[in-house]
């Protein structure tokens, strides 16, 4: 196809990925509220929640760490993320092509593509365990790193099954069924929050802060240690979507946005999805622990217990449509690597891996880390982006509209990627440094070193 | 019939969280409460799925299908 046609069908479709989005196209601010609102309140939500009070993090940090990390996060789409996207007007993908090359853009959708695979079975981990309560499957304790038991398997392959061979098919149905649990899902967190304080029998501040200190010393055998404080929960918060607003993946979806203000959005996402509903998913194993003495944070009894079977479909659908689209991303992240393969066999095999890494119930558990992997992984690509449009393009679209990458392979991007993360991954590894601590050093290294070796790669090829 | 769907919709809704409300207050009981979260459950997704397409098509949503663009946590 021409770049003509493919522009022509771009337009057609509404979509816009491989030209700027024209004006008559652009959105409502309500449209972006209400995009963040439900986007953030997913899977995944109810299980940090519980990882938080697992380490012994106190009711106060939770609260105030959250409040600062999350309003960090916000500025970061406002005033990072969003004046790019609505000068430029281009997705991440066609913004990094014209900088990196399309060799270099297709390396970094291998490594969305994977973290994506995983991501996505943790979520068919999370929808399993509610499935599974009909059946009296024995859940997944919380040290168990394989799968514990034979119904648990087959009930993670029948739930991985219809979401891989669903998202094979094209996940279109999903996405508009997903945009109709949203405000229910919403409100089903806020009233499990509420119902859990019920249960906790709680009438005040002072008194929460007690039930949650037993919380952590049932939770921790006695011990109290915490293993976050409030710059670990600051920095997580402001960093588990670190690859959204820092990284610039949400250039996609502010392009459509007519200003850049339209990034004070983000709010509706960070207060509702990562304030609301994770303290009320903390809530719900506060309210289990001091009910039954069980420290296990699965989802499905969670929820379960609280609001019964609404709380169980909810578990599912958030789980469901979480894996769902990030599976499809994965197939066609997996599918740009392989020219001319069928993103049917691919999305099914990309549905296949998550279904596997479902069955480990370890990377639920993990989840924290790996989202702070995630970001410290993807979210430099996003400096290079930031550096090169105010110090290359002198924040001019037009600059980078005609601009077209020296190569498929820019070796000034690639390495000023690799250093920080290769050194950040050994640290997270050998030093057992929390993740979510190296998204911004690395950031910020990324963007230095790009501008360092970009300027040198400038006076070689003038030389 | 659009009009009617939503007035579905906003019972839904309500009966998903006033419950909850009702719960604290002391006004409810814990299984009455999962009782009208359900029906308030059925009652939302039939509305709505039935206003989503009568009525209004579900727009393109704004992150756009390409496969960089990382989903939601």
């Amino acid at each position: 196809m021409s770049n003509k046609d493919q522009n022509h069908a771009d337009a057609s479709s509404g979509e816009y990925e491989n030209q700027p989005v024209p004006k008559h196209a652009l959105k409502g601010g309500d449209k972006f509220w209400g995009m963040y609102a439900g986007e953030h309140a997913a899977g995944t939500e109810f299980m940090i929640g519980p990882l938080f009070l697992l380490n012994g993090v106190s009711l106060q940090n939770i609260v105030l760490g959250l409040l600062v990390g999350n309003l960090a996060a916000v500025l970061s789409w406002r005033f990072l993320c969003a004046p790019i996207a609505t000068q430029a007007r281009l997705t991440l993908y066609n913004h990094l092509e014209r900088i990196a090359g399309k060799g270099l853009v297709k390396i970094y959708n291998l490594a969305n593509g994977i973290l994506f695979c995983f991501l996505a079975g943790a979520m068919i981990t999370v929808s399993a365990t509610a499935v599974g309560i009909p059946f009296d499957m024995p859940m997944p304790a919380l040290d168990d790193v394989y799968p514990n038991s034979s119904s648990f398997v087959l009930i993670v392959l029948a739930v991985g099954a219809v979401i891989a061979v669903v998202a094979a098919l094209g996940y279109e149905t999903v996405a508009k069924f997903a945009n109709i649990a949203s405000p229910w899902m919403v409100l089903v967190f806020l009233a499990c929050g509420l119902v859990a304080l019920d249960q906790l029998e709680v009438s005040d501040w002072a008194g929460l802060e007690a039930v949650w200190s037993e919380s952590i010393l049932v939770a921790q055998g006695g011990s109290s240690e915490s293993t976050m404080g409030f710059w670990s929960v600051m920095f997580f918060a402001w960093f588990c979507n670190a690859a959204m607003h820092v990284g610039m993946a949400d250039l996609s979806v502010f392009r459509f946005a007519k200003k850049a203000s339209y990034g004070w959005a983000s709010a509706a996402g960070m207060y509702v999805g990562h304030f609301m509903a994770w303290i009320a998913a903390a809530l719900m194993l506060a309210a289990q622990i001091k009910m039954s003495g069980e420290t296990n944070p699965v989802p499905g009894p969670m929820a379960n217990n609280v609001v019964g079977l609404a709380g169980i479909i909810c578990v599912i659908v958030a789980g469901w449509t979480t894996a769902n689209p990030t599976i499809y991303r994965a197939g066609l992240a997996f599918q740009a690597m392989i020219p001319g393969s069928n993103r049917f066999r691919v999305t099914l095999s990309a549905g296949i891996i998550a279904t596997i890494a479902g069955m480990f119930p370890a990377f639920a558990w993990k989840l924290l880390t790996f989202v702070g992997l995630y970001g410290t992984i993807l979210a430099p690509m996003g400096a290079v982006i930031f550096f090169d449009w105010h110090f290359h393009r002198k924040g001019q679209a037009a600059n980078l509209h005609q601009a077209e990458a020296s190569s498929p392979f820019n070796l000034a991007v690639l390495f000023a990627w690799l250093i920080p993360v290769g050194i950040a991954v050994y640290l997270i590894q050998t030093q057992e440094i929390a993740a979510w601590f190296f998204p911004l050093p690395c950031w910020i290294a990324c963007g230095i070193l790009f501008l360092i070796f970009s300027g040198k790669q400038h006076k070689e090829s003038h030389a | 019939m659009k009009t009617i769907l939503n007035i579905l919709s906003l019972i839904g809704l309500a009966l998903t969280l006033l419950p909850s409300i009702l719960l604290l207050t002391g006004a409810l009981q814990a299984g009455e409460l999962h009782v009208l979260m359900a029906a308030g459950m059925g009652i939302w997704f039939v509305s709505r799925t039935l206003r989503e397409t009568l009525f209004r098509p579900t727009e393109i949503s704004t992150h756009a299908v390409e496969p960089d663009a990382p989903h939601t946590l």
